[in-house]
């Protein structure tokens, strides 16, 4: 049997609903009931349902309100409308607001299930078609870059996990693209109307953060000098998106878990229970099973929130996406700059695909920016790209010289022997950051890495 | 009361034993329909009675109860603009609907050869 699908029978009268249900239990997809609108409206935004069989008369909408809504949702499910009705007008009317087709009651289970096959063949086509044009033509997909296969695999569980309301957990190392991915979650959903909300747990205060997600009272603390509300009622009915979700305090997890788990909440400072319908999204860039077994994420947070998986590839993993991607930082940034670099050359390129590439696409955009500031086009060349931290797997690289040559960070050693990895890493991120005059953003984006993760280490290392 | 027909075209057999489930759930559901309309009629509330008979004559044609599904289908019509037509069309939806429950009391339709 081909995937299974989800398909939902939206039919106020019981001994309908039933009907339809046996008929199309034999084709082995999940279906799912539906008595009224506002029921039918939250099925679809709980769960991914393919095709919709919909009543025109329910209770409480008109059918054709529900259809006009679908339809204005990225990725929607096929419709076959359903009426009593036989007048041509309604059926014609459906189609042409883009139902796929419409049954008039009372129709065989044979004429059923065979429509609701070829809805579903046409959806499928549909969604295959419009992932492809989306790849093909922008080589690439809401916003992320790149048509390697495993970014394809990255693009499929997106498009199909968008139209569910299922927590996603996104993992990947730094710079791989986690928040574009949870960007694009909430692009292509039902709830794209409604807001974004991104908190980045490892960069807020963990003073301040419980107050950030659930918002204060005046005077709840030191500083509160005005009722404010937090990220959970800005994000009612969109996404709220926990970056970082390890770094986030154990405690405050316990009452992240209830809200995720209900939808309650309180602000911090206030007795009253508040409610959000909320989509969440957490990322983290550290395995996520090594922090649940160190202690450091609850458990239970972690298997409420690891509904859909998304894995971002590394950057070294994803072969000629480097190349599209860099060509676009080039494009980019020579507009910015007022400069007139058109292309890459093949040295250059070949360059690029050695390099390892630690830092991952945010490393990539950093070294086309800092070769496009200090050079200038039309042809971006081999010898304009700077030295990178680990710069031996340029292989075969020669070392930039001449007035233009970028000022790159020297090896770190004591002269007296080797170092430990450690200890190199922490002196390499200390010269990073002095040599930036004490700036820690502009030394994390040197770095290729996040600001969050040099505050991290340095609170490991005590200072 | 049964349109056999229509009952061997949809079902292939009106001892289908899918078809025998159908028609015990929409006998409670009918019955809960028809009392429903009564209610509606009396205290004037037509849009809602005009959706009690849509939902009759759906259910109805369904299992091919075909005079009910007439009756209610007339009363749905007649429910928004014709309010004198409408006790005689109530009554005629539940005479409709006593003779299908009977047939179902007594067995349900059965096809040629059953």
């Amino acid at each position: 049997m081909a995937t299974k699908r989800t398909i939902l029978i939206i039919e106020d009268s019981r001994s309908l609903a039933q009907t339809c249900k046996v008929q199309l239990e034999p084709l082995g997809h999940r279906i799912l009931l539906a008595e009224n609108g506002q029921d039918s409206l939250t099925a679809m935004r709980e769960n991914a349902v393919d095709c919709v069989l919909l009543d025109l008369k329910l209770p409480d909408m008109d059918g054709m309100d529900i259809l006009r809504e679908i339809r204005q949702w990225p990725s929607p499910p096929a419709v076959v409308v359903t009426t009593a009705n036989a007048a041509m007008t309604v059926a014609v009317e459906a189609v042409r607001l883009g139902a796929f087709d419409y049954l008039v009651k009372p129709f065989s289970g044979a004429r059923l299930v065979t429509t609701v096959t070829n809805a579903l063949a046409n959806t499928d086509l549909k969604r295959e078609v419009e992932t492809f044009r989306r790849t093909v033509e922008h080589a690439g997909f809401e916003g992320l870059i790149g048509r390697s296969l495993p970014m394809q695999r990255v693009y499929r569980t997106i498009e199909a996990a968008a139209r569910s309301s299922a927590s996603v957990f996104i993992t990947g190392e730094s710079g791989t693209g986690k928040d574009l991915a949870a960007q694009a979650l909430h692009r292509l959903s039902p709830r794209a109307a409604k807001q974004f909300v991104a908190l980045n747990c490892g960069a807020i205060p963990r003073d301040l953060m419980e107050s950030t997600i659930f918002g204060h009272l005046k005077g709840a603390f030191t500083g509160a000098t005005a009722d404010q509300e937090g990220a959970a009622a800005r994000a009612d009915g969109g996404t709220l998106f926990l970056d970082e979700l390890g770094e986030m305090e154990v405690g405050l997890q316990t009452k992240l878990l209830r809200f995720v788990q209900t939808g309650a909440y309180e602000r911090v400072g206030e007795g009253r229970t508040r409610f959000a319908d909320i989509r969440f999204i957490a990322a983290t860039n550290r395995d996520p099973m090594e922090a649940v077994r160190e202690g450091r994420l609850r458990e239970d947070l972690f298997y409420r929130l690891f509904v859909v998986p998304i894995e971002m590839p590394p950057l070294r993993d994803r072969g000629e996406d480097i190349i599209l991607i860099a060509s676009k930082f080039l494009t980019e940034f020579a507009r910015e700059e007022g400069r007139d670099f058109k292309s890459l050359s093949p040295e250059a390129e070949a360059r690029l695909l050695a390099y390892s590439w630690p830092g991952n696409v945010r490393q990539l955009q950093n070294v086309i920016r800092n070769t496009v500031v200090l050079n200038d086009g039309p042809i971006l060349t081999e010898a304009m790209l700077p030295l990178l931290a680990g710069a031996a797997s340029f292989a075969g690289s020669s070392p930039v010289s001449g007035a233009n040559a970028p000022k790159a960070l020297e090896l770190p050693g004591d002269g007296a022997g080797i170092l430990t990895l450690s200890d190199m890493e922490r002196r390499y991120i200390e010269r990073a950051i002095d040599l930036c005059e004490g700036n820690v953003q502009l030394a994390a984006r040197k770095l290729g890495i996040s600001a969050s993760t040099i505050y991290r280490k340095k609170e490991s290392w005590g200072t | 009361m049964f349109d056999l027909v229509q009952i061997e075209e949809q079902w292939g057999s009106a001892s289908d034993d899918t078809y025998r489930m159908i028609l015990g759930i929409f006998a409670e559901e009918c019955a809960g329909l028809c009392s429903k309309a009564l209610l509606m009629l009396a205290d004037g509330r037509r849009d809602q009675l005009a959706h009690v008979a849509h939902g009759v004559r759906g259910a109805a044609a369904n299992v091919g109860a075909f005079r009910l599904a007439e009756c209610a289908g007339l009363l749905e019509a007649a429910a928004t603009h014709d309010e004198n037509a409408l006790v005689v069309l109530v009554a005629e939806m539940e005479y409709a609907w006593d003779a299908v429950r009977t047939e179902i009391e007594a067995g349900g339709p059965m096809s040629h050869g059953d």
